[in-house]
């Protein structure tokens, strides 16, 4: 067998089940303390070689009068002897895959073969099997190495070597999938070195809604090294626009100014601002009821009218309730609460332009788009708004389109928890999978707030630490319960756990450094060329801050 | 049945309470028979010795009376060979007739180059020819048996000695030890063929042979711890009693200071512990008639750890005052040694006793023997009987 | 192997274990070394008791008092003392030497003879009959007929003859470990026990 060498045994197969994970008894000679929760191992059985994740380590001793009776610890003697005899360590595995042995190893070297040669393990090895910890070789087998098809996304936890966990990119774009995690734990980090695979690979094409300017602009990172954003990244694939008037600050450049009109906003944008906007479910049954009443244009009407209780006053909120058959009183809350709306600028009548079609004919083209928030950055009200807007307009359009859309949002249990997931476009596009060559890349912190059939149809989860249990149950809802362990055993920056299509089994990356991500460029485009494309890009598209 | 207690305990009992009364009489006795004894002229006892008719047994004094004798220094280096016998006798009910005599014979060496040999030897008696004594035309026979038996286990211990002797005597002051006594009491009594082969022929032979080794400083003793001996009472009471008793009970006069006092209970009381009586010569039969002048027997009673024994040498070693020192004083040492009892006779007994386990052993060898040739082993019902102990 | 001399001889042999009287009274081969027979096949094993009694079991010695309290001028004076005790050492056996003159840890199949001589094992000896875990089997096995003590002693004795003494008790006292599985306590006072380092001769 090939992979013999280097091996260390790391242990012994006791005990255990398939659904709750097997236990393995770690040999005394190998240190506790050298293993991790989320760590690869492998299983050789007699028939077949298994691989599977560490998902919890127990301390035990065979005799109770050692938990109640211990040594003296300053007998260093005496503690070193008993810890990996009378005193040892279990590992609880769960098992993900396992190869027949008969399969010649080293022709899959060779072809470099995927994955599918491995199946989940369906089987279980018998007692006293060997356990060794797996090798870089053993990974590389498993997620095989980088290609036009598969993207570097890390290296596996608490790894020295430079293993390579490999994405399988087209699988993933296929289906929706999520980024999640505390706040701080590197979610726009990872969200980040997706994107550029996905840029770099030309995959699919990407539309990126950037609520806190993470991918227009470059950042610093902790230690104020740059790390440039995936317009400086890709200069010639990625355009920015702005919502409104671009500020100067910062270097981004908007290709393009985005205005909306009122009348581009539909009673589902409204309803998912419930929450956020604070409205009663009364005035969302008004809001309807304005939409049939006033058509398309409602909401640029109502926004316009008067408080008035002047039933004369055509334009008065109680001419309005008399006409829809709603309360005053409920419209009127209505109409205090929508105020806020006439704050946003790029929200106008009637636009300049039609910045929808914009949008849509850059990544007609196979530009990835990065919607920046301008002076609205970070605010929830517009985000969701203009994020559901778009998002539902571009997506009415796709459907003749070959190309892949990634539909990328932060947040998302605003848009998707279970009182709005069934009305609004994301929860549509998440169910309707690949059928419109639309997918979602969901960011967010508050897993357990999206709703569970949402999350059960996520492809692959991308899970970085997690403190909330009630969000780490969700996030590992179905046959990944016994990964609980491994999900709070992750460090708070940049690691995360992988579950998914994209993969075949689970692993605990380590997330790749952005600084990694190259620049690419075509080498047949020259210098001039790039100049020539942004100066032409500046021609279209309006000021320009030299 | 078991032992009736009861009955024997009354008896004790009163014997008892009679010796208490006696008690303070004796100790007035003692000391005037002591005073007396100091006193007297050895001289004058002899005479009177010599001139009655006594019956009994009355040592003769020889030199000043009731003097006291330190022990002297011993010698760095000195030897003490010790012998000692015991055996196991005829068993009437077995096919076979045999006597098996184990001798033991320790060799100790103390001073500068300190060693010891530890020795055991049986000597196998069987049949007719070996277990018996005939007289000359083999007419008469007397069997190896009780009395007799102990009588040729005496005759071997001396030789062994006198073997042991010939191949140490190398000049090193050498004690010669043996248990009890140099005289053949239990010789009287038996057939003058038998006192012919035993005594004169045997016995006297190993004595002859000692003798001989006199000046390579061999020093023949033997040892009788708390004696019943009373020849030197007898002889003082010669003098007391005025009467001229010639009976052997002491008379109710002069006789009844001395009724019931022995030669231990005198010296007790005025010899020091480690000292020595005065010398005085034995006037058996035995060796008046078969001994000879040549193998004259003296003795005197020695103070160990408060207890009297009784020391008998033959005349050649008793007449060299070196010699009679070094007897002294090797067996106050050997005394000391065996915490009261000279070590080296505690050694050869050890190394001689036939214990139970040995006699039991060698029965079931015999028994296993003769069941090889095919004989029948009769046993007698009584012995049967003993053995078996049925209910 | 018939050249050295040897220093006891046989007097009692079972499959398990060796009684031999020493040929000096006082001289015998301290707790815990290894010594071989005089026979064919040559048998292995270590002390475990040394005791001196009376040839004469009935006859027991009894104090001499203090102020004869200097053994050595004791027995000068007293020179047939030694000949009234003899010094016994108890042997467990621990392997054999094999048809292949190769170093056996099991039990011969049939015990030794009496009156056979047994004599030291050397350094080299020691070292090579110690040097794989197997030896411990037997020894291990053996812990309640020879103590926990002994085994400690014997243990700390063996590992001076390897060239990392420490290591040998180490890797002892995991293999002892991993055959307790009970009696911890016991365990962990037979581990302090070892735990007190080589013994050097």
């Amino acid at each position: 067998m090939s992979n013999v060498e280097n091996k260390q045994k790391i242990g012994t197969l006791v005990g255990g089940s398939l659904s709750s994970g097997l236990e393995i008894r770690l040999d005394s000679e190998y240190s506790v303390e050298n293993l991790y929760v989320g760590d690869g191992i492998t299983i050789e059985g007699r028939e077949k070689r298994y691989f599977g994740i560490i998902s919890d380590i127990l301390l035990q001793s065979s005799d109770s009068t050692l938990r109640s009776f211990p040594p003296n610890s300053s007998d260093f003697f005496v503690t070193s002897i008993l810890s990996g005899t009378s005193a040892f360590t279990i590992l609880k595995i769960s098992l993900q895959l396992a190869v027949s042995l008969d399969a010649n190893l080293d022709e899959f070297d060779q072809l470099g073969l995927d994955s599918t040669s491995f199946g989940p393990a369906t089987t279980v090895p018998p007692h006293f099997s060997p356990v060794y910890r797996a090798t870089s070789k053993d990974y590389t087998e498993i997620f095989g190495s980088e290609d036009e098809n598969h993207g570097w996304i890390g290296t596996p936890k608490g790894r020295e070597e430079e293993v390579k966990i490999n994405l399988d990119l087209e699988q993933l774009i296929k289906r929706s999938n999520g980024v999640f995690g505390k706040t701080g734990t590197g979610k726009t980090f990872l969200t980040r070195v997706l994107l550029s695979e996905i840029i770099n690979k030309d995959l699919g094409v990407n539309l990126i809604f950037d609520m806190h300017r993470d991918y227009s602009d470059s950042v610093n990172d902790e230690s104020g090294n740059k790390i440039n954003s995936l317009k400086q990244l890709y200069p010639s694939k990625v355009e920015v626009m702005s919502l409104g008037k671009s500020l100067t600050k910062g270097q981004v450049r908007p290709d393009a100014e985005i205005m909306i009109s009122y009348s581009d906003l539909e009673v589902q944008d409204i309803e998912i601002l419930s929450e956020t906007l604070n409205l009663t479910s009364a005035g969302l049954l008004a809001a309807h009821a304005l939409d049939r009443s006033y058509g398309e244009k409602w909401l640029g009407i109502f926004l316009n009218m008067e408080p008035s209780e002047d039933k004369e006053n055509k334009n008065s909120l109680s001419a309005a309730a008399e006409r829809t058959g709603q309360l005053y009183t409920v419209l009127h809350t209505l109409w205090r609460r929508l105020e806020i709306l006439k704050k946003f600028e790029f929200l106008q009548q009637n636009p300049a332009e039609e910045s929808i079609r914009r949008i849509f004919a850059s990544l007609e083209r196979g530009k990835h788009v990065i919607l920046d928030f301008g002076s609205h950055q970070s605010n929830e009200t517009a985000y969701i708004l203009v994020t559901s807007l778009i998002t539902r307009r571009i997506y009415e359009r796709w459907a003749e389109q070959d190309n892949q859309l990634i539909i990328a949002i932060e947040e998302a249990h605003k848009f998707l928890n279970s009182e709005v997931a069934s009305q609004t476009i994301f929860g549509t596009i998440a169910r309707e999978m690949r059928k419109w060559k639309v997918t979602l890349l969901v960011v967010d912190q508050r897993p357990s707030g999206i709703d569970a059939e949402v999350l059960s149809q996520l492809g692959t989860k991308f899970i970085h630490q997690l403190e909330d249990n009630r969000d780490i149950d969700s996030i590992l809802a179905g046959s990944s319960r016994d990964l609980r362990g491994v999900v709070s055993t992750l460090a708070p920056k940049q690691q995360a756990l992988v579950i998914g299509h994209a993969l075949p089994m689970p692993v605990v990356i380590d997330v790749r450094s952005n600084d990694t991500l190259t620049n690419f460029i075509n080498p047949e485009t020259t210098t001039t060329e790039i100049i020539n494309i942004e100066r032409d890009n500046n021609d279209l598209f309006g000021e320009k801050n030299e | 049945m078991p032992f009736d207690f009861e009955l024997i305990a009354e008896k004790l009992q009163k014997a008892v309470k009679s010796i208490k009364s006696d008690d303070n009489l004796y100790h007035e006795r003692v000391d005037k028979i002591i005073d007396f004894y100091k006193k007297s002229d050895p001289k004058v006892i002899e005479q009177k010795r010599n001139q009655g008719n006594h019956k009994w047994l009355a040592a003769k004094f020889l030199d000043h009376n009731a003097t006291i004798n330190a022990p002297k220094l011993i010698p760095q280096d000195y030897r003490v060979i010790a012998v000692d016998g015991s055996h196991i006798d005829v068993d009437r009910h077995s096919p076979i007739k045999c006597v098996v005599l184990n001798i033991g014979t320790v060799i100790f060496t103390y001073g500068s180059n300190p060693s010891a040999i530890l020795n055991s030897s049986p000597l196998t008696y069987i049949g007719d020819s070996e277990l018996n004594i005939f007289d000359g035309n083999s007419t008469s026979r007397s069997p190896l048996q009780g009395n007799l038996m102990g009588v040729k286990r005496a005759v071997m211990e001396l030789k062994f000695l006198a073997d042991t002797l010939e191949d140490y005597a190398d000049g090193t002051p050498t004690l010669a030890l043996i248990d009890g006594s140099l005289i053949l009491w239990s010789i009287l009594g038996e057939q003058e063929y038998v006192i012919d082969q035993l005594l004169q022929e045997q016995f006297l032979e190993q004595l002859h042979r000692i003798k001989k080794l006199s000046d390579k400083k061999v020093i023949l003793a033997s040892y009788l711890s708390y004696p019943d001996t009373s020849d030197v009472i007898n002889s003082l009471r010669i003098c007391l009693c005025n009467e001229h008793c010639s009976n052997m009970n002491p008379c109710e006069q002069g006789c009844s200071l001395v009724s019931g006092i022995r030669d231990r209970d005198i010296f007790i009381k005025y010899l020091p512990d480690s000292s020595r009586s005065s010398l005085f010569q034995s006037t058996s039969n035995v060796i008046e008639k078969y001994y000879g002048e040549e193998y004259g027997i003296n003795f005197y009673y020695l103070n160990i750890f408060n207890e009297i024994a009784r020391i008998e040498l033959p005349n050649w070693t008793a007449n060299n005052l070196d010699l009679l020192e070094l007897s002294h004083s090797l067996i106050i040492d050997q005394c000391n040694k065996g915490l009261g009892y000279p070590v080296s006779i505690m050694e050869s007994h050890e190394q001689a006793v036939i214990n139970t386990t040995d006699r039991e052993n060698f029965k079931m060898l015999l028994d296993r023997l003769l069941a090889e040739q095919g004989i029948n082993y009769n046993t007698s019902q009584k012995d049967r009987s003993k053995k078996y102990r049925w209910v | 192997m018939k050249n050295q001399n040897p220093i006891a001889e046989i007097i009692e042999s079972s499959t398990k274990s060796i009684i031999v009287q020493c040929y000096e009274l006082y001289q015998a081969p301290k707790l815990g070394t290894l010594i071989k027979t005089q026979d064919d096949p040559s048998i292995i094993g270590i002390v475990y008791n040394v005791f001196t009694e009376p040839l004469d079991p009935s006859r027991r010695p009894i104090a001499r008092g203090p102020f004869q309290n200097e053994p050595e001028k004791l027995y000068e004076e007293n020179p047939h003392l030694s000949l009234l005790f003899r010094t016994q050492a108890q042997i467990f056996i621990l392997g054999h030497v094999d048809q292949m003159n190769s170093y056996s840890y099991e039990l011969p199949l049939l015990p030794a003879k009496i009156h056979t001589g047994i004599c030291l094992l050397n350094q080299e000896e020691v070292a090579s009959f110690t040097k794989t875990r197997a030896f411990l089997e037997l020894l291990i096995e053996g812990l309640d007929i020879i103590t926990d003590e002994i085994f400690s002693i014997s243990i700390r004795r063996i590992s001076g003859y390897h060239s990392d003494p420490e290591k040998f008790l180490y890797d002892t006292g995991k293999d002892v470990a991993n055959n307790f599985p009970h009696d911890q306590q016991k365990l962990i006072s037979l581990l302090r026990k070892l735990g007190r380092g080589p013994i050097n001769e």
